[in-house]
């Protein structure tokens, strides 16, 4: 077996190099006759096929080739599949218990902007978005306690809904949870959604910071902030005088999709084309319905038999069960991640993903200390954060 | 095997050509399509309103996109229609299950002698008109009445027994198994066929299945003249010294393989390397996500429906959605009754034929077997000094 393996693995390897510009459906073909080829010419697969009527051994050697076929073309894909089937909730849970840590350090944050504590590693607002994206070795926070962890596996088995818990993609940005409590047009332009979890900590702790505390840093900030806007609308006036708008540069964009293209069919195609094209849009909707595909995933790849409740709507009902479902296997996942958390920390493991990954919050915290500076030497004042 | 194969290979290079055709046309239409937005003057007031960039990149996609919806662009409006339409198709073939049972009725009432009906002189017959119910001369039309019997059938009926039996739906004509069954309890008889679940519910609110009791003289009758004729057949072969059957070979009776995918996995598993036996998994894996049939259509049917479906509590999540989808088809089948009679009538006052579904293969068989029965039973009336006639 083990010489069989090498050699096939050697000969896959050259073909690959030979047939470079052969395309999948080729290659698939030549895997396909040299697998059934080899069916049919090895003795070793006598010991099965002897057990049968060699009649209908003909259709199972076809069959078999054209799965080996595909499996060679495409089995690379399957196994990510599998891994990914294997581990999602792990790496859920790795992603999700930082969220007890970003709730320790918005209330931080909070205070911070009351001028109710001062923190030796944050200088700005800026800062608090560089800590968010390394909340777990962020050196001002407390390990996460048994406590905080249970109050986190609470939230999760209450919230029924899975995407409450999941879809933040900010934790740390405070102007934009205050502007979503405001009016609905800054709002509609600004706001980010208060993250469930936040609001379920403040009504279990009865603390809600944001709502509680002024912001006296944050007006600092945006006295500052002011200054720069005001100098670079000036230097934007004066580059437009210096260089008017081209013709071309008033012009739109058209786009190949969408409004354009249906507007650009209705004046210039038949209405067939555009009945085709929007049974095409329409049949792409049906099958591209992410949400639903998602939890009909959810589902096939469960281990066990899931459950669904009844619901007015089949398709929110699918996507309840799938989050039922994720629900329950996070929370067993992040009981193994807080363990493994504490093995970490007991033996001074780092807790660090990746270093060297792209940290957008360096950039927001660098560029927001720079402008602040500068505004602070245009109005006089010494180039430093002491305000 | 070889005829096979070769047929087997000659599909597959049909299918490859048509797929080479496609590819090509493809080609030369968005060639053709883009020369056309390249240099066609009704064009330019309208691109003039968008940057240069925009445009060129526009008129590349616009002609991909155009030649494609031209190709393949039917594929889905057929997907669409159909599950819109189906509803329709499938009131529009079951409407006739009303006239199966009247000409059932009529089938136990011409056995037991009380009915003569001039296109009918066998029994086997009846089997003829259930293939053509559509065009049954001698059946009255269906009337609002019946239609609402029918529709109360569909309300009280459940999925399975409207559908599933529908997917087998060839046997309306068989009274010999019905009868049996009817009779199960008294008699113990074994039987291989459920009457139509249409048929139970139709007997049980007109008491019509009193029926059954009537006598199946003219059956008797038939089956008398066919011994005859066999009897004699038998006497004749053996006079005729007829060499006996050759012994049959005995072939080593071995087993079909598989072609199941857990079979290929344990081939897999003692054939291939540990890594590719991986990939074998996932393959399988994917294949039965991907390709699960039932799912997928019971989506399909929710997603295109005219209206927000609820679902109800399930054990197993797949039954529930598959149950949600079902309770579509069956709300929409009992509407589109009404639409479908309306259409019946239509046609009638009207004169026009009713589409019957092309059933060559099974009227070639059947129309050669009610031959053979009719000159069995003319035989079985001569053996017995009988003019050769079905006055009987």
């Amino acid at each position: 077996m083990e010489e069989d393996n090498t050699g096939k693995k050697g000969e896959g390897e050259s073909s690959n190099e030979e047939s470079r510009k052969l395309t999948n459906d080729e290659i698939y073909k030549l895997k396909e006759q040299e697998y059934l080829a080899e069916l049919n010419a090895n003795p070793k697969y006598l010991e099965v096929f002897d057990n049968y009527s060699p009649f209908t051994l003909d259709s199972f050697k076809v069959l078999y080739a054209a799965i080996k076929a595909n499996v060679f073309l495409y089995g690379e894909n399957y196994l990510k599949c599998e891994e990914d089937y294997a581990t999602r909730y792990y790496k859920a849970a790795q992603k999700r218990f930082r969220d007890i840590q970003q709730k320790k350090l918005f209330d931080l944050q909070c205070r911070w902007r009351a001028e109710e504590i001062k923190i030796p590693e944050i200088g700005t607002t800026g800062d608090f978005r560089l800590w968010e994206e390394d909340v777990l070795i962020c050196p001002f926070l407390t390990p996460v306690a048994q406590h905080e962890f249970d109050l986190y596996i609470d939230f999760i088995s209450e919230t029924s809904d899975y995407e409450k818990i999941a879809d933040v993609d900010t934790w740390q940005d405070y102007d934009d949870f205050k502007a979503w409590q405001k009016d609905d047009a800054e709002k509609a332009w600004r706001g980010r959604r208060y993250p469930e979890w936040y609001k379920f900590h403040d009504s279990r702790t009865g603390k809600n910071y944001m709502k509680q505390l002024p912001d006296i840093r944050g007006e600092k900030e945006e006295f500052y902030m002011n200054i720069m806007r005001e100098k670079w609308k000036k230097e934007r006036e004066e580059k437009e005088k210096n260089n008017p708008q081209k013709e071309e540069e008033k012009l739109k964009n058209l786009y190949p999709s969408g409004e354009d293209l249906e507007k650009f069919m209705e004046l210039f195609e038949d209405g067939k084309l555009l009945r085709l094209h929007k049974a095409r849009d329409r049949s792409e909707e049906m099958e591209e319905d992410y949400d639903l595909n998602e939890a009909i995933e959810t589902l096939q790849i469960s281990e066990e038999n899931v459950e669904i409740n009844f619901n007015e709507d089949w398709r929110q009902g699918i996507i309840e069960a799938a989050s039922g479902c994720m629900r329950k296997r996070l929370i067993e996942e992040l009981k193994r991640f807080y363990k493994d958390y504490l093995f970490r920390l007991s033996i001074g493991l780092s807790l660090e993903d990746d270093p060297n990954r792209y940290k957008l919050g360096f950039y927001i915290a660098r560029n927001l200390k720079d402008d602040i500076l500068e505004a602070r030497e245009i109005n006089g004042e010494p180039r430093d954060l002491n305000f | 095997m070889d005829e096979d194969k070769n047929k087997t290979e000659s599909a597959s290079e049909r299918i490859e050509r048509e797929k080479r055709e496609r590819e090509e046309k493809l080609k030369r239409l968005e060639a053709e399509y883009l020369e056309d937005l390249k240099t066609n003057p009704c064009y330019k007031e309208f691109f003039s309103q968008y940057t240069q960039k925009s445009v060129d990149s526009f008129i590349q996609r616009y002609a991909s996109h155009k030649a494609s919806l031209v190709v393949y662009g039917h594929y889905y409006v057929e997907e669409l229609e159909g599950y819109i339409s189906k509803h329709y198709t499938a009131a529009e073939e079951m409407i006739w299950d009303i006239q199966q049972r009247k000409l059932y009725d009529l089938q136990i009432k011409w056995r037991a002698e009380q009915v003569k009906i001039p296109e009918i002189e066998i029994s086997k017959e009846f089997d003829y008109w259930e293939d053509h119910i559509k065009s049954c001369p001698f059946l009255e039309p269906i009337t609002r009445d019946e239609l609402d019997l029918y529709i109360s059938y569909l309300e009280y009926s459940c999925y399975d027994d409207i559908f599933y039996w529908d997917l087998y739906r060839r046997d309306f004509q068989d009274y010999e198994e019905f009868k049996k069954h009817y009779f199960y309890l008294e008699r113990h008889e074994e039987y291989y066929r459920d009457p139509p679940p249409w048929y139970e519910f139709y007997e049980s609110r007109t008491g019509l299945s009193a029926l059954y009791l009537l006598p199946d003289l003219r059956g008797e009758k038939e089956k008398f003249y066919f011994r005859l004729y066999r009897e004699n057949k038998k006497k004749e072969e053996e006079a005729k010294g007829k060499k006996k059957p050759a012994p049959v070979v005995n072939h080593v009776n071995r087993e079909i393989i598989s072609t199941d995918l857990n079979f290929i996995l344990e081939f897999a598993k003692k054939y291939e390397d540990g890594d590719t036996f991986q990939k074998f998994i996932g393959y399988k894996r994917q294949v039965e996500m991907n390709n699960d049939d039932d799912l997928t259509d019971a989506i399909r049917t929710l997603q295109s429906a005219d209206r927000l479906m609820p679902i109800d509590y399930n054990k197993k999540w797949k039954d529930g959605i598959i149950e949600a989808a079902h309770n579509y088809e069956k709300i929409k089948l009992i509407e589109e009754m009404p639409k479908v009679y309306a259409d019946y009538l239509f046609r009638l006052s009207t004169g026009i034929s009713f589409e019957e579904e092309v059933k060559e293969l099974r009227d070639s068989y059947l129309g050669k077997y009610i031959d053979e029965e009719k000159a069995e039973i003319l035989e079985g009336r001569m053996l017995n000094g009988e003019p050769p006639d079905f006055n009987f």
